[in-house]
């Protein structure tokens, strides 16, 4: 995360010199790598592989791009799947990758609040995969796929949002609920 | 995450009127730093340093100098600076672009100015990790043993790893877990450092523990 950038800024009242530029040199440094050490470049190609496989992929309800100058911060959508009482809303998110991807899981967080038993009131969610059942082999499709399969079956066991469980069970008053919040939040 | 940011703002040029031929030039440095501290890759904090104002660099016209002797005359006056954070990367990056600054500026300039004061800004943002402790998400890494004594093959057919993503070349080492799924060596092998499971099918690797 460095970079040596240089502009020039005349403002001088005696000449009509306008601003100039000088050339900026290229960025001089990677980022320090972790204790266990992961090339930057392979990660770099790995989400790169990954937003191809996306964009050719087509899944229905689930989509993700990086942001504008850093391939490490993603955000994404879901929708709500058909049948559940998130169906018909839609949940943007983000994704941020850690240097070791994929040894270790991206941070993955609802930026858009979402009323659900496995996610907390700052978006974080409780998911086992991106957690201690994290494994090399996924991928940004299948942490989205992951993550809308909960939407529609919550673990109620070990809830992050109580309130969001206890209603749970009464799936006609949760579906209102959803409806309110998401009309509130959008 | 740890590095620096620096950029370089050339502002409100003054220049002293008079007549005959350019005599000097002279740079006043002001250096802003700002930290931003990181901890996993989230900005935790943000903090803006108050600004150094450092004594003024000048370079004699009359006397004809080559390049290397202004960059080393830059140098050494960046080498005092109290700005740890400056890599000797960035540093010379920073030298350079004052001086093509200064450059561009001088050839602009009509000849009558003798004295060109150029105000730099420096600005200098680092970035830094701290030392928190790290989550590990409760992954247990495999016993190093069991890392070292993999069955390591080469590729054969035509197939792709699935930490990588990238196809195997053909011929290159790729290691067949007891499970039989196949990874590059050093995929793999990094993989077992921080898991003990299988990518694909969560065979359970030995740890240290068992
Ligand atoms: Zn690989
Ligand atoms: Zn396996």
């Amino acid at each position: 995360m460095s970079a040596v950038n240089s502009y020039t800024q005349d403002r001088n009242p005696n000449t009509n010199t306008t601003a100039a530029e000088s050339p900026a040199p290229a960025p001089s440094k990677q980022p320090v790598p972790t204790a266990k050490t992961v090339d930057t470049q392979s990660v770099l190609r790995r989400l790169q592989s990954e937003l191809m496989a996306l964009m050719m992929g087509g899944d229905a309800g689930i989509s993700a791009f990086p942001e504008e100058d850093n391939i490490f911060c993603w955000k994404a959508t879901i929708t709500g799947s058909k049948d559940t009482v998130f169906e018909g809303t839609e949940y943007k998110l983000s994704l941020s990758f850690p240097p070791d991807y994929p040894f270790k899981p991206p941070k993955v967080k609802f930026e858009t609040s979402c009323f659900h038993p496995n996610v907390d009131l700052h978006g974080n969610i409780c998911l086992d995969i991106l957690q201690d059942k994290w494994s090399s082999a996924y991928d940004v499709r299948t942490i989205l796929l992951s993550i809308q399969s909960l939407l529609g079956e919550p673990n109620t066991s070990s809830p992050l949002n109580t309130v969001a469980a206890s209603l749970w069970e009464n799936q006609e008053e949760y579906r209102k609920m959803v409806e309110k919040l998401y009309k509130q939040s959008a | 995450m740890e590095g620096n940011y620096i950029g370089l703002f050339v502002q409100d040029m003054d220049v002293v009127m008079t007549h005959g031929a350019r005599s000097h030039v002279e740079f006043n440095f002001l250096c802003n730093l700002s930290v931003c501290e990181y901890y996993d890759n989230i900005l935790v904090r943000f903090n803006v340093q108050p600004s150094i104002r450092r004594s003024s660099i000048h370079i004699y016209l009359d006397r004809s100098m080559s390049h290397q002797e202004l960059l080393e005359i830059f140098d050494q006056q960046l080498r005092d600076w109290p700005v740890l954070d400056v890599q000797e990367l960035d540093r010379r990056h920073l030298i350079e672009a004052a001086l093509n600054a200064a450059a561009y500026l001088l050839s602009s300039m009509p000849p009558r100015h003798n004295v060109l004061v150029f105000p730099l800004i420096i600005d200098i943002v680092s970035h830094r990790a701290v030392a928190m402790e790290e989550p590990d998400f409760g992954m247990v890494p495999t016993r190093d043993s069991s890392i070292e004594s993999l069955n390591i093959t080469t590729a054969k057919e035509e197939q792709s790893c699935p930490i990588c993503l990238e196809d195997f070349d053909l011929g290159c080492q790729v290691v067949s877990m007891p499970c039989s799924h196949v990874f590059h060596e050093e995929c793999i092998k990094m993989w077992l450092r921080y898991s003990h499971y299988c990518p694909l099918c969560r065979f359970e690797m030995p740890t240290n523990n068992c």
